[in-house]
């Protein structure tokens, strides 16, 4: 039951063991593979449904996901030789003119933790880097993130440009002032009120 | 009635003869200089005058207040001045530095500021540079300088009620300082460090309010405080979280306010922030502002049936979707529906929620104040 205690070193936020309970996970014979999918996005997995079912709040599903985020560090290398297989690559920033990050940063950490490959190009991001992000890293999926209501437009923009530019690329938005109406207006494939719940949706878009 | 009597009406939860209207009153109820600027073009008042910053890193407007006296608004705003070192209303550099060592950038296509470094930002900061950094002094008077007299003046000349808009807000300034993420992060696992900077800030803060209300405490009616708690689609925190850590500080100073004047506590948080009203008002805060009712859990009606009797409401008009996007008719509506809602017994005092972005047109802000003194007639 190796595994369990790093599952359990992600929900109860011990970022100071996590590195240890791998190790030893892996030297009593867990293949990098099993430690990451069955313990830390399995860990993480319960972070949303405890956030969802509001016992946990922003600052325990931060503790956890840099929790987890210190033991896929450590796994990344194993993981290589593993060949384990990501769900996907996505491209995450704020758009044009909004500064705010904290839950863009929430977003690509959840879908980090939930076994993506996630490129952040951060904030105040003009389309073109979004769109030159997507051709680079040949990115599955997009998410575009904005807290003001007045760069709302900012996002409608992008993502009409980004549909142009990059047709295959799924769409997802979110951010305070963002709804799933606005979201269907300005012609995203998806949106989700909450980090969690991004997640989930990121592996909907992908399994069609 | 005058517009004191009526303010402190509502806030009693007794029906005045209209609900009474705060705009520019606040420093979470008036509107961004460009927004300002646009407004006085429309009503083609003061045009000749300078606009005066209340805020500078929100870019905050003080509104003049002839043009308050002209819309027939109840509230006015009495600001103490910055202490030395603090952004200085009238400095339009790039980079400001604040009393406490933090970098604020300016950010000219979003109008604001926002901090770029801060003594406590970053990974290795410990308990111990809490203690070793420069912390303003809590025995800094140098802001009180013409205080009292600005304070009597506009006593002496309007029947207005008037709010001391001090902030003092332990957990904004705590997080502020050590980034919001970090902060949010270390309330789980690093809560020692969290305590000790919010101890510093509410012992500065204690000092600064115990010296601003013994200057013109006897000239103001209500006191603005403020500690955002909530977040868009819930509560930034959890309640455990928030009693253990801020709760007791801010108790501590709501107590300091309360006995150093006889004034109301005008208490700000924006987003859904529902769950920690029966706290609050257990601790001392009269009023709840700014109501943000596009929050998760912040539906007017609902509110004022759980917690009517325990706080005075103060906001509730949208400014997420209503004022910016919405129709002069949509507005109305808006209004109408939240005087419906918070308005009967009283404990309503109409206003936007928080303040307006620069795209809000002069027409929606002039609506709404209609609105409110048209359907605020009990």
């Amino acid at each position: 039951m190796s595994i369990q205690t790093v599952y359990d070193a992600v929900l109860e936020f011990n970022n100071s063991s996590i590195v240890a309970e791998i190790k030893r996970a892996m030297a009593e014979g867990a293949d990098a593979g099993a430690v990451l999918a069955d313990g830390l996005i399995k860990a993480m997995d319960e972070v949303g449904q405890r956030y969802a079912r509001g016992e946990f709040f922003v600052p325990e599903m931060l503790s956890a996901a840099r929790t987890m985020k210190t033991g896929l560090d450590y796994l990344k290398p194993h993981l290589a030789e593993a060949q384990s297989e990501k769900e996907g690559t996505i491209v995450i920033g704020t758009v044009k003119g909004d500064l705010h990050d904290i839950g863009k940063n929430l977003v690509a950490i959840m879908l980090e933790g939930g076994g993506f490959e996630v490129v952040d190009i951060g904030v105040d991001a003009e389309t073109a880097k979004f769109v030159t992000a997507i051709q680079e890293q040949n990115a599955d999926i997009v998410c575009l993130s904005a807290l003001l209501t007045t760069t709302m437009g900012a996002m409608q923009k992008s993502v009409q440009e980004i549909k142009t530019q990059c047709p295959r690329v799924w769409v997802m938005v979110g951010g305070a002032p963002v709804t799933q109406e606005f979201a269907d207006k300005i012609g995203a494939n998806g949106y989700s009120g909450d980090a969690a719940g991004a997640v989930v949706k990121a592996r909907e878009l992908l399994a069609g | 009635m005058n517009s004191r009597e009526r303010v402190l009406a509502a806030i009693a939860h007794k029906e005045a003869d209209r609900v009474p209207v705060d705009f520019g009153g606040s420093l979470a109820t008036s509107l961004h200089t460009q927004g300002y600027a646009k407004l006085k073009k429309y009503l083609n008042m003061n045009l000749d005058k300078e606009i005066k910053v209340a805020r500078g890193r929100a870019q905050l407007a003080a509104i003049d207040y002839d043009l308050q006296d002209t819309l027939g608004v109840d509230c006015r705003m009495l600001l103490v001045k910055a202490p030395d070192g603090w952004i200085n209303s009238d400095d339009h550099s790039d980079i400001l530095v604040d009393e406490f060592g933090m970098e604020w950038k300016k950010y000219e296509d979003i109008g604001s500021y926002e901090t770029v470094s801060s003594p406590l930002f970053g990974p290795e900061v410990t308990v111990e540079t809490v203690k070793n950094m420069k912390w303003p002094d809590p025995g800094d008077t140098s802001f009180l300088a013409g205080a009292r007299e600005k304070a009597e003046q506009i006593r002496k000349s309007t029947d207005k009620a008037i709010i001391a808009n001090l902030a003092l807000q332990i957990n904004t300034q705590s997080n502020k300082l050590r980034g919001f993420e970090d902060y949010l992060a270390d309330m789980i696992g690093n809560p020692a460090l969290i305590e000790s900077i919010m101890d510093r800030v509410t012992e500065l803060y204690i000092e600064r309010a115990k010296a601003i209300l013994k200057e013109v405490g006897d000239f103001v009616d209500i006191v603005y405080v403020g500690d955002d708690l909530g977040t868009q689609i819930g509560p930034m925190f959890s309640l455990n979280t928030y009693r253990k850590l801020l709760k007791p500080r801010q108790k501590k100073l709501f107590e300091v306010i309360k006995s150093a004047a006889d004034v109301k506590i005008f208490y700000h948080s924006c987003g859904a922030c529902s769950v920690f009203i029966d706290d609050l008002a257990e601790i001392g805060i009269d009023i709840l502002n700014p109501v943000q009712v596009s929050a998760a859990g912040m539906d007017t009606k609902e509110l004022k049936k759980k917690y009517g009797d325990k706080v005075c409401f103060w906001g509730a008009v949208d400014t997420q979707r209503v004022l910016p996007f919405g129709t002069v008719a949509e507005v109305k509506d808006e209004v109408k529906r939240r005087i419906e809602d918070l308005a009967p017994g009283g404990g309503y005092v109409c206003a936007s929620v928080h303040n307006l972005r620069p795209e809000v047109p002069p027409e929606n802000i002039l609506a709404m104040i209609e609105a409110a003194k048209e359907y605020g007639v009990y």
